[in-house]
């Protein structure tokens, strides 16, 4: 126990006498938190341009260019007078999408015979398609409802009873969690968790990268003192554990208020959508934070220099982001390497994370993830202890 | 270090950019972390993703159903949301908690709910409704899932009126023609089907290699400083500090290129994304995106005369850059600081030459102004950088740093 306490207040001492430790453990945090949500502070993209090439001149040609520029998802940036001069304004990429409306448009309609309106989306940046067909499609789709209604109306339909005819099977489709849409709000919480594990990882294996560039140093003027650490009274493993502890407990308190400021004050901060049970949400992040903690003392022996962490992790962490799941569902993810990925803590810490701190679900909805992360903490506790105790002489 | 084989280099004549060159090699076969960071691991990270996105388009995604009609028609209702082929029916959920919880624990992305009377109002033509929560947490699967929905009961709704239109008494060609007055033909230009996988992967990659460039040039000059053979190396070549820098990067560019090969080859001839454009254009944009990250990397070690702090400043500049490459989230909606940082990222013109020569099919001329850019970087950095890099290769004062 003794040892316990040494060891935890001798690695905050490593921790806030290095400055690039600190960089990482607070720095980096803070600044990946005003950084990373930065292009995503408009949330959603409104206004998308788009050219309209209008061959018919007629009032209800003109209605429909002016129903879609008034819908918030779209624009019309330019009227083109050819399907050639919208093209060169599409690969300008003035414009994302063209709605071409034919000649006789106009006249088709009141010979109440079925006209079609043409509109090509930009399919290369898939928010940009979306707005386009999304603000063309609802521009079009109240002016033909006006229309057949008012046909209806004339043929002695009641409106009411001529708006059910013309779809008799309506759809109510209800967006959970992130009403908007927002972008932000879907890509930023996921990597909040992420930029916790890396900073963690990377800080933990900066500072056994440390310790053991000064070791090989000591070693090489005074052999006897070049252990990793000194062995108190007691057992070999008591001594282990405690060490893993210790340290642990340095990393653990740190990172819970890091925690505390990624899962419960930014979010507030930038307004995401946050159902939010604090017990339920601690309750992850323990097992979460203890498993990165003793991932990161295992991996530690691997580096034998102060930068070698941060390059193998910088490296993993666009892989780790897409295991994840929350991008490319998980459903699409070859089974084996899912298989694979939970080794890692952040693809159930990510999800999990998500389900209690976005979508309000509780302790029991996330059992799953909360059981593997306590299956890694175990596992990883074992090999951290492992890999410390090989420095032991 | 003992590298007996370049004492030889730096005291002859011989001095100069091929010895640097030599001397580099000799440095990169003798260290393990080396290779493990310029072949291992790059190759490694690349094989993950493309693993993660092996299985090409999504389909399938599961969705429950809480069926309270029960009836012939809202059974035909769940066998065609069930067919439809991004959509998979998992579960028939008996509650409206159940089908909550369902999404909530990730088990589905979307509940569908019909009504009990679903089919006695679609009998007496009563506007029957039928609706669905989708999860919009997870907008990926969340919208395909939506779409699915949507577009298989629009296919139904339309049916059933024309039915209705034939028991009044029109025929079937009037009634077609009267269903809606106006029709949207719509194209998605580029990439028709919407193959998510040729949007996201074309853009990973490239911020991958990013990072890779980038970090690994960082630290191979960086090093120098740290470790205090900066004047060995500077030696080496014969004291000209442009011979030093490019003699040190030159067999890392050779890698890099042969990276940048094999990711094109990749995106372009095993994904098979389309290839429209011209492709001697993606070649000068790949040398260009090397050589560019290579001189950003030069002037971050430059500038901050620290190992770590330049591996942490390039961490900086190039880990989030996916972000405001603006690929997911476009240009146009970010705020003027997001702009102007994603132009100050070669990968953002990287992938716009990428984009316009690959899927979009663009004139050249288009994507000249994105070339130039890049060349600006290609060249004017190094010049900013290079004096500044020698003034460090002289100063003892400036090595061992940590």
């Amino acid at each position: 126990m003794r040892e316990f306490i040494r060891v935890w207040r001798e690695e905050y001492r490593n921790i806030f006498s290095d400055k690039g430790v600190l960089m990482i453990f607070f720095g980096a945090i803070f600044f990946y938190s005003i950084f990373y949500p930065l292009p995503y502070a408009n949330e959603v993209l409104k206004d998308a341009p788009l050219a309209v090439v209008d061959l018919d001149h007629s009032s209800l040609s003109r209605q429909l260019a002016r129903m879609v520029d008034a819908h918030e998802s779209t624009r019309v940036a330019a009227q083109a007078t050819s399907q050639l001069e919208a093209e060169q304004l599409f690969f300008a990429r003035k414009v994302h999408g063209i709605l071409i409306i034919p000649h006789d448009f106009e006249r088709t309609i009141l010979r109440k015979e079925q006209s079609s309106v043409a509109v090509y989306s930009d399919a290369s940046y898939f928010l940009l398609y979306q707005q386009v067909m999304t603000g063309v499609a609802v521009a079009t789709g109240t002016l033909s409802a006006g229309i057949e209604i008012k046909r209806m109306q004339a043929g002695g339909f009641a409106e009411a009873q001529a708006k059910q005819l013309r779809d008799p099977l309506q759809l109510v489709a209800v967006a959970l969690f992130n009403p908007s849409g927002g972008y932000a709000s879907y890509v930023v919480p996921a990597v909040l968790v992420m930029i916790l594990q890396q900073t963690l990882l990377i800080g933990i294996g900066m500072l056994s990268g440390t310790a053991r560039e000064d070791r090989e140093q000591t070693a090489n003027t005074h052999p006897a003192q070049g252990h990793f650490f000194q062995q108190g009274e007691g057992s070999v493993y008591g001594t282990v554990i405690a060490h893993v502890l210790g340290k642990s407990a340095a990393y653990f308190s740190i990172y819970l208020f890091n925690a505390a400021y990624y899962f419960v004050v930014l979010p507030r901060l930038y307004n995401f959508p946050q159902r939010i049970n604090p017990l339920d949400l601690a309750l992850l992040v323990l097992p979460f934070l203890l498993a990165v903690i003793f991932l990161g003392l295992s991996l530690a022996t691997l580096f034998r220099h102060r930068e070698a962490s941060m390059l193998a992790l910088m490296f993993t962490s666009m892989p780790a982001l897409f295991l994840a799941g929350f991008s490319w569902p998980k459903e699409a993810i070859p089974v084996w390497l899912r298989g694979v990925s939970y080794l890692l803590p952040s693809t159930t810490g990510t999800d999990g994370l998500l389900r209690i701190n976005q979508m309000g679900a509780s302790l029991q909805d996330v059992r799953f993830d909360v059981l593997v992360l306590w299956g890694l903490v175990a596992l990883y506790f074992f090999m951290a202890c492992f890999s410390i105790k090989r420095f032991t002489k | 270090m003992k590298l007996p084989a370049i004492k030889r280099w730096t005291t002859g004549e011989h001095a100069g950019f091929t010895a640097v060159v030599h001397r580099e090699l000799v440095r990169i076969f003798s260290r393990r972390i080396y290779l493990l960071m310029v072949l291992l691991l790059p190759l490694v990270s690349f094989a993950v993703l493309a693993a993660i996105f092996s299985t090409g388009t999504l389909r399938h995604l599961p969705i429950a159903v809480y069926d309270a009609d029960n009836t012939d028609f809202s059974r035909r209702l769940v066998r065609l949301l069930d067919a439809a082929p991004t959509l998979h029916v998992v579960q028939r959920v008996t509650n409206l908690r159940e089908g909550k919880a369902l999404i909530l624990s990730g088990g589905s992305y979307a509940l569908v709910v019909m009504p009990k009377g679903l089919e006695r109002d679609r009998f007496r033509g009563q506007g029957a409704q039928v609706t669905s929560f989708y999860n919009n947490q997870s907008m990926t699967a969340g919208s395909i899932v939506n779409r699915g929905i949507r577009d298989t009961l629009k296919v139904v709704s339309a049916e059933l009126d024309q039915q209705s239109r034939q028991q009044r008494g029109e025929t079937t060609t009037a009634a077609a023609a009267h269903a809606e007055p106006i029709i949207v033909e719509s194209r998605a230009l580029f990439n028709p089907y919407l193959n998510y996988l040729y949007f996201l992967a074309g853009a990973l990659m490239p911020t991958m290699l990013q990072i890779f460039i980038i970090v690994v040039t960082v630290y191979a000059v960086g090093v120098e400083m740290k470790e205090g053979s900066a004047r060995e190396w500077l030696d080496t070549a014969g004291g000209s500090p442009w011979r030093a820098v490019a003699g040190k990067l030159a067999p890392y560019t050779a890698g890099f290129l042969c990276v940048g090969l094999l990711m094109n080859s990749y995106l372009f001839l095993w994904l098979k994304l389309p290839l429209r454009g011209s492709v001697t254009l993606i070649a000068m944009a790949t040398v260009l995106l090397v050589l560019s990250y290579q001189a950003v990397a030069l002037l971050i070690v430059a500038a901050t005369a620290n190992l770590r702090i330049s591996l942490s400043t390039a961490a900086i500049y190039a880990a989030p850059a996916f972000a405001f490459a603006g690929i997911t989230f476009p240009v146009m909606a970010m705020p003027l600081s997001g702009k102007i940082w994603g132009g100050l990222l070669p990968l953002s013109y990287y992938l716009i030459i990428l984009l316009d020569q690959g899927m979009r099919g663009a004139p050249v001329s288009v994507s000249l102004p994105a070339l130039a850019a890049m060349c600006g970087f290609a060249i004017f950095i190094p010049i900013l950088a290079v004096p500044r890099l020698r003034r460090l290769m002289v100063d003892e004062r400036q090595w061992g740093k940590r």
